[in-house]
């Protein structure tokens, strides 16, 4: 059993033993950290460590798993296989450590749980499991399962735990990422169809065809020839690697004249950019993009602290993940063809999302809007196809990651204490919570992009990328991303201001006590305060593991380009 | 040898019959039973189909497999009733019209 | 994979680990009081002090390195790898590097922080939050000092942020008050505004030549030094990174948050209106001067003159001690921005003007501090006697109740005004002299910049001498209205002797031997030249500058003079101001207008964004779910939805349609009374139709 198999599913280890246990039980919540804990373990001391010192298995992928799983004869049609394949690289391996570092932060902040902590632990524990295999599925099809799997804990979480409108929240998340998903399904499906996996393929041959001994090269080249391969010696595969170009941008395991053949039409467009356009559309609604935003305010501000964590956090970085690594991956002609639009929706997206985030009232909605407006140069940076750019994407979602976690934390515990939201409610918190203040000055620096703190050099990089681009999108769109940093340093030092300076007052029923962070906020924030430090500062700590990977993706993307 | 065509003609009778009890009969349990005969003609099926193959695994296997999906899921529609029962206090399925929107 | 930056070069080690201590000494001062200033003992105000002036010696041993045993052109460097990114190209390099000007800046900014630390500890005496207090000073410093010493514009627009954001803590200090917490928002935002373009240029600038190192850049700037040779990208650059300084030098048209910035401690005022913070802008234009096309430098200098013009204006109404030496601070960096003509003497003036600005900051302080303590001991006796503590209305006469005071403030003010012998004339001159020239060369609008120039150097001592006036000479007002209310036993007091130490060293510095001591009266004497850069100013036209200026200064004090050297009650309340004098008070509007036709509006755009976002965008989604389940108006789950829907979108397109698909989905009610084997029928039909389907017709 491979390591990163360890990583993912030690939380349905944890959900096993839960499940034993009655549901008055107190230990849940010890048995989901012990479980979080034991991840970060692995992560520290196997993943990371294994990632740094491996060689790329299989085209740059570290860590590979690779183990039939499925295998379907489809008789005239060839065979179907379905593997179940593992690995990271430089996209996802930040991801990787992201989600660990938050599931633990999110364990830690719903310690106080009352309500039904067993499903709540369970169901927490089980939406780590699947945003983890998410990210290091390299077969589209465990991808998908994943992919799917995270919206089911996560909509009740959303509709059990949540605030006053929990249900209305929680359905339209579903909704909103099930229309997503639906097509990709039907994407997937396609592109299987569309793909071989020439070891397999070659082995089925010479299984078939005893006196010939046709390697994987061979029978690419057959593949490709005039006659080319009879379907019954074709075994499709949903291995990502073997959908993406190979080098010298050549789609050496694609059927010619199948339905996702280059060059091939399907409803009057090209089926190519289409599928592209359906897939984006689904991690658009994802990460989210304006005008595809709206399920976000709601599911956040319903949403109990600890699932916002996770949602900000990892959630919406699946969407930024799968464009990367799915849409640009597998159609890089399409990525190029539509930068311009998705470098146009990431502007869009930080200037509206950061104008919508100023008229906010309520504290936790203006985070989501900001959330809203620092996603946008993921895209901004993802439609540079640059190495700069692409790179500057991947760290800005681990560094927004760290953020929002904080900074959704850091809403949860006034609202613990009063079960107010609203900004206006609030006034000199300075004076009586120093430390709280303290916290959140460095957590709204942080996000606004202040040197020192990590989501500058992601941003950075994204706006130099998009600088240094010349063919994707005109720089002017660079340009006006700029200005998303100084909108977002007037919302949150306007929200500063409001809510922090001044004397002392909370205009709530019932005068709650309103005592500094205890040590259990001290215990989850201050991490999270000394990462925004630590990667502002050494910024290669992130880019050097992304780096190498990014800039093979880069290349490889352009090339199919010429 | 006994004609594949008889097996498949209980198989039809099963089948009407578990379809028959699933749409007639107003208890649940009755229309549980019901299922389970359907699940047991397509077992039949998949055996008799199976012995025409030359691997005639393929078929068992299938049946095995159904086999298995119709204990798990007795278990958990036996518990759905079971909760039902609580709630309603009936096993009635006439009388069970939540899904109703009127 | 290499996961921790890498030295690139490193020049002079041994002075680079003096530079390198020397920086890191406010640093730690920020960290050990951030993390134990509440439990550190008494002295930890000494301490504070303590670490600056260690700063201050070393960095008076790297001067004395870089001045007297190294060569005039020697520079140390430090360059760091801070990431690589793809083929490594776009290098993106942190470092130091120190050159003679450097260490200059390097040694003033720690000797003016520790001046400000040794005056503050009387200043703040009793404040609860001392420590923080000393913690913020800290970082302060410790960014400027990054500026001054950094090797390139990325590492220099991390200290820049670093300046703006410790500035918002300081500025912010108390943070209580309603005051500080406006201003302290406003500085920063306004100061990020310019690093929008700031940055913007950085990019176009690491985009072009692959680095952002001052020593890169400056070589590939002399390759354009033929005019009109300079590509247009590059102009655009340099358009973009003025915008950077003139937001930090508060100059025009993003000057508005220097004056507001006085809410916070007045010694904090005075660092960041001397040696610190304004100081950056100029401080970059002066590195980057050798990039900057002539069209950027033409705007500069017309933007800068405007400044020092307008901003005197404004000095000359106002009635707040501190804001008239706000205003006072934006005029003299017009003249520096203005220099820009003059890269080097740009350079003088901001190293003259940190002396005796911090100095007059100082002497407003000594006098609100005791002020200050009237107020205090009023308030203990329980008299109500409500006055403003800045107001110089009720000052006056101060020359014989603190004649210490007086002396300080007559040779910061004299520095100021531009009298010969002090520091100010020297400097001011010097930029009066590079714009002159210019004009006579070029003509046309150029004449506007000394002509302004001169204005504002006549404004200048007439401010100044009206602040002395109004302040120094006379009887004091408010011993008079103490008296009129019959309380005793309260009297104005002179500072302790720890205030008036930092001030000593500073008035010694408004002298002309310190910077020129050969020749008094032409700063082109000064030892600084030719470090600062080549002296090209004509010689010839100096003393017509020099005696003009002369004239505006000695003009300036009559016309003060005139007006209220007999008539204090010129300035006094009551008097209504007219027009003009209200347009100078309110600095023309600006703020007004900003907060009227900008700020106001865009925030309004917002507002409505926010409705849109709500209702159009969030509702189009909301329709079309509605649309997709097309029922259940009991339904609880989509309760609040349809709530919603049905309060806010009544009309519209998307309602009919709505309502045609609800009749429909109603109509599909009927077949669907909720029972389960009523479905399985259904469901059984379906499958039947399907088959006969299948057999007759697709099969046929």
């Amino acid at each position: 059993m491979g390591i990163l198999t360890i990583l993912v599913f030690l939380p349905l280890l944890g959900m096993l033993a839960m499940a034993f246990l009655p549901s008055r039980a107190k230990a849940f919540r010890w048995i989901a950290l012990a479980a979080t804990l034991a991840q970060a373990v692995v992560l520290v001391v196997g993943v990371i460590p294994g990632y740094l010192a491996g060689k790329g298995a299989s085209q740059g992928y570290f860590l590979t798993e690779n183990s039939d799983w499925i295998r379907m004869n489809l008789g005239k049609m060839g065979q179907l296989d379905i593997n179940y394949q593992l690995g990271v690289d430089g996209i996802s391996i930040l991801m990787v450590v992201l989600t660990v570092i938050v599931m633990l932060v999110g364990v830690i902040s719903s310690w106080n749980q009352e309500q039904r902590p067993k499903a709540y632990y369970m169901l927490f524990l089980l939406l780590n499991m699947s945003t983890l295999g998410c990210f290091v599925a390299l077969d589209f099809f465990l991808f998908y399962l994943f992919y799917e799997f995270m919206l089911l804990p996560m909509f009740f979480l959303i509709g059990i735990w949540g605030a006053e409108r929990k249900e209305y929240a929680a359905i339209k998340f579903f909704l909103y990422t099930l229309f997503g998903s639906v097509f990709m399904l039907l994407i997937m499906v396609g592109l299987s169809f569309s793909f071989i996996d020439p070891v397999e393929s070659a082995e089925l041959f010479n299984q078939m065809n005893p006196s010939q001994a046709v390697t994987p090269d061979m029978l690419q080249a057959m593949l490709h020839s005039g006659a080319g391969l009879t379907a019954e010696f074709q075994v499709h595969t949903f291995s990502m690697h073997h959908m993406m170009a190979g080098p010298g941008g050549q789609f050496l395991n694609m059927i010619p004249g199948s339905i996702f053949a280059l060059g091939n039409d399907l409803l009057g467009m090209d089926a190519r950019l289409l599928a592209f356009l359906v897939l984006f559309l689904g991690f658009a609604i994802k990460i989210p993009m304006v005008p595809f935003h709206t399920w976000l305010p709601d599911a956040h501000v319903q949403a109990p602290t600890a699932v916002s964590v996770v949602l900000a956090g990892i959630l919406l970085k699946v969407g930024g993940y799968g464009i990367l690594r799915i849409c640009y991956g597998i159609f890089p002609e399409g990525g190029i063809h539509f930068s311009w639009w998705i470098a146009l929706f990431g502007v869009i997206s930080i200037i509206y999302g950061a104008m919508v985030a100023m008229s906010q009232k309520d504290f936790k909605s203006l985070i989501a809007y900001s959330s809203i407006s620092h996603m946008g140069y993921v895209l901004l940076g993802i439609a540079s196809l640059d190495p700069a750019g692409v790179n500057g994407a991947i760290l800005q979602m681990f560094n927004h990651g760290i953020v929002s976690a904080a900074l959704f934390l850091l809403v949860g515990v006034v609202y613990d204490r009063t079960h107010d939201r609203r900004i206006a409610s609030y006034q000199g918190l300075w004076s009586q919570m120093p430390g709280y203040a303290t916290v959140t000055l460095i957590s709204f620096a942080a996000s606004f992009g202040l040197p020192g703190l990590n989501s500058f050099v992601s941003e950075l990089l994204v706006l130099l990328g998009s600088f240094n681009q010349v063919e994707m999108f005109p720089k002017i769109f660079a340009a006006l991303a700029v200005f998303g940093i100084l909108l977002s340093a007037a919302y949150y030092l306007w929200t500063y201001r409001r809510m922090f300076f001044g004397t002392f007052a909370v205009k709530v029923e019932g005068n709650p006590a309103m005592p500094d962070l205890n040590r259990r906020e001290y215990l989850m924030l201050i991490p999270l305060v000394v990462m925004m430090l630590v990667f502002g500062l050494l910024p290669t700590l992130l880019t050097g593991m992304t780096d190498v990977s990014v800039s093979d993706f880069v290349v490889r993307v352009l090339e199919v380009a010429n | 040898m006994i004609p594949t065509s008889w097996y498949i003609i209980i198989g039809i009778f099963l089948f009407c019959l578990g379809v028959f009890a699933v749409i007639t009969r107003r208890n649940t349990v009755i229309a549980l039973i019901g299922i389970e005969l359907m699940l047991n003609a397509a077992n039949l099926n998949f055996v008799a189909f199976g012995r025409m193959q030359v691997n005639p695994f393929e078929g068992q296997m299938a049946a095995l497999f159904v086999i298995v999906l119709a204990a798990a899921e007795v278990a958990v529609g036996l518990a759905i009733v079971l909760n039902v029962y609580k709630r309603y206090r009936t096993v009635n399925l006439d009388e069970i019209d939540t899904l109703s929107d009127e | 994979m290499k996961l921790l930056p890498h030295i690139l070069q490193n020049t002079h080690p041994d002075l680079m680990r003096v530079v390198l201590l020397a920086m890191g000494m406010p640093l730690l001062s920020f960290l050990v009081f951030v993390f134990f200033g509440k439990k550190l003992p008494k002295g930890r105000d000494w301490m504070a002090a303590g670490l600056l002036g260690v700063a201050t010696l070393l960095s008076g041993w790297v001067l004395i390195q870089f001045w007297g045993e190294l060569n005039p052109q020697d520079s140390a460097r430090l360059t760091l790898n801070w990431m690589q990114i793809g083929d490594g190209s776009m290098g993106f390099t942190l470092g130091l590097w120190v050159d003679r000007t450097a260490a200059l800046m390097h040694f003033l900014v720690n000797l003016i922080t520790l001046l400000v630390h040794i005056f503050s500890q009387e200043y703040m005496k009793g404040d609860p939050r001392l420590d923080k207090y000393w913690a913020y000073l800290g970082l302060f410093s410790f960014s400027m000092l990054g500026i001054v010493l950094s090797s390139g514009l990325l590492t220099m627009f991390i200290f820049w942020e670093l300046v703006g954001f410790s500035s918002y803590l300081l500025i912010g200090f108390w943070h209580q008050k309603k005051g500080p917490a406006a201003a302290s928002m406003k500085a920063f935002i306004v100061n990020r505004i310019g690093d929008v373009g700031f940055l913007i240029g950085i990019l176009i600038v690491l985009v072009h030549f692959r680095t952002t190192e001052f020593a890169v850049l400056l070589e590939a700037g002399s390759l354009w030094t033929e005019p009109g040779t300079m590509p247009a990208w590059l102009t655009l650059a340099g358009f973009c990174l003025i915008c950077g300084a003139l937001a930090k030098s508060a100059q025009l048209p993003l000057q508005i948050w220097l004056p507001d910035a006085m809410e916070g401690p007045t010694p904090v005022s005075s660092l960041i209106h001397a040696a610190t913070m304004v100081a950056a802008g100029v401080f970059m234009l002066f590195r980057i001067a050798p990039l900057l096309s002539p069209e950027v430098k033409m705007t500069l200098m017309i933007l800068g003159a405007l400044t020092a013009f307008l901003a005197a204006l404004s000095a000359t109404v106002q009635t707040d001690i501190k804001r008239i030496l706000a205003y006072s601070t934006i005029s003299q960096l017009g003249f520096m921005v203005m220099g820009i003509a003059v890269p080097e003497y740009s350079m003088f003036h901001l190293l003259t003007h940190a002396f005796f600005k911090c100095g007059l900051f100082l002497t407003a302080g000594v006098i609100i501090h005791s002020l200050h303590h009237v107020q205090h001991e009023l308030k203990e006796k329980g008299e109500a006697l409500p006055f403003d503590v800045q107001d110089i209305r009720i000052m006056g006469g101060l020359r014989r109740i603190m004649p210490k005071t007086f002396v300080f403030f007559l040779v910061f003010g004299a520095a100021l005004a531009g009298i010969p012998l002090f520091s100010g004339f020297l400097s001011k001159d010097g930029i009066l002299l590079g714009v002159w020239a210019m004009a006579e060369k070029s003509g046309g609008i150029y004449w506007m910049m000394p002509v302004l120039g001169m204005s504002a150097a006549l404004l200048t001592a007439y401010y100044i001498s009206r602040l002395g006036l109004l302040v120094f000479f006379g009887e004091n007002h408010l011993e008079g209205k103490l008296k009129e209310k019959g309380i005793e036993g309260i009297h104005l007091a002179s500072a302790p002797l720890k205030m008036y130490l930092p001030m000593a060293v500073l008035a010694l510095a408004s002298f002309w031997i310190i910077w020129a001591p050969g020749s008094p009266f032409d700063g082109a004497g000064s030892w600084l030249f030719p470090a600062l850069g080549e002296n090209h100013l004509p010689h010839e036209l100096h003393l017509v500058v020099a005696l003009s200026s002369l004239v505006a200064a000695l003009g300036g004090i009559a016309l003060a003079w005139v007006r209220f050297g007999k008539n204090r009650n010129a300035a006094l309340p009551g008097g209504k101001r007219g027009f003009w004098a209200n347009l100078f008070f309110n600095h023309f509007y600006l703020d007004r207008v900003y907060a009227r036709f900008i700020a106001g509006p865009f925030v309004w755009f917002c507002r409505q964004l926010g409705w849109f976002d709500k209702n159009i965008v969030d509702g189009a989604v909301n329709g079309a779910a509605w649309f997709a389940a097309g029922k259940d108006r009991q339904e609880q789950s989509l309760s609040g939805a349809l709530g919603w829907f049905d309060a806010r979108i009544i009309d519209g397109i998307v309602n009919r349609v709505a309502g045609v698909v609800m009749r429909l989905g109603q109509a599909a009610l009927k077949v669907q009374p909720g029972k389960v084997q009523l479905l399985l029928v259904f469901t059984v039909a379906a499958v039947l139709l399907l088959l006969l389907y299948l057999f007759y017709f697709a099969a046929g």
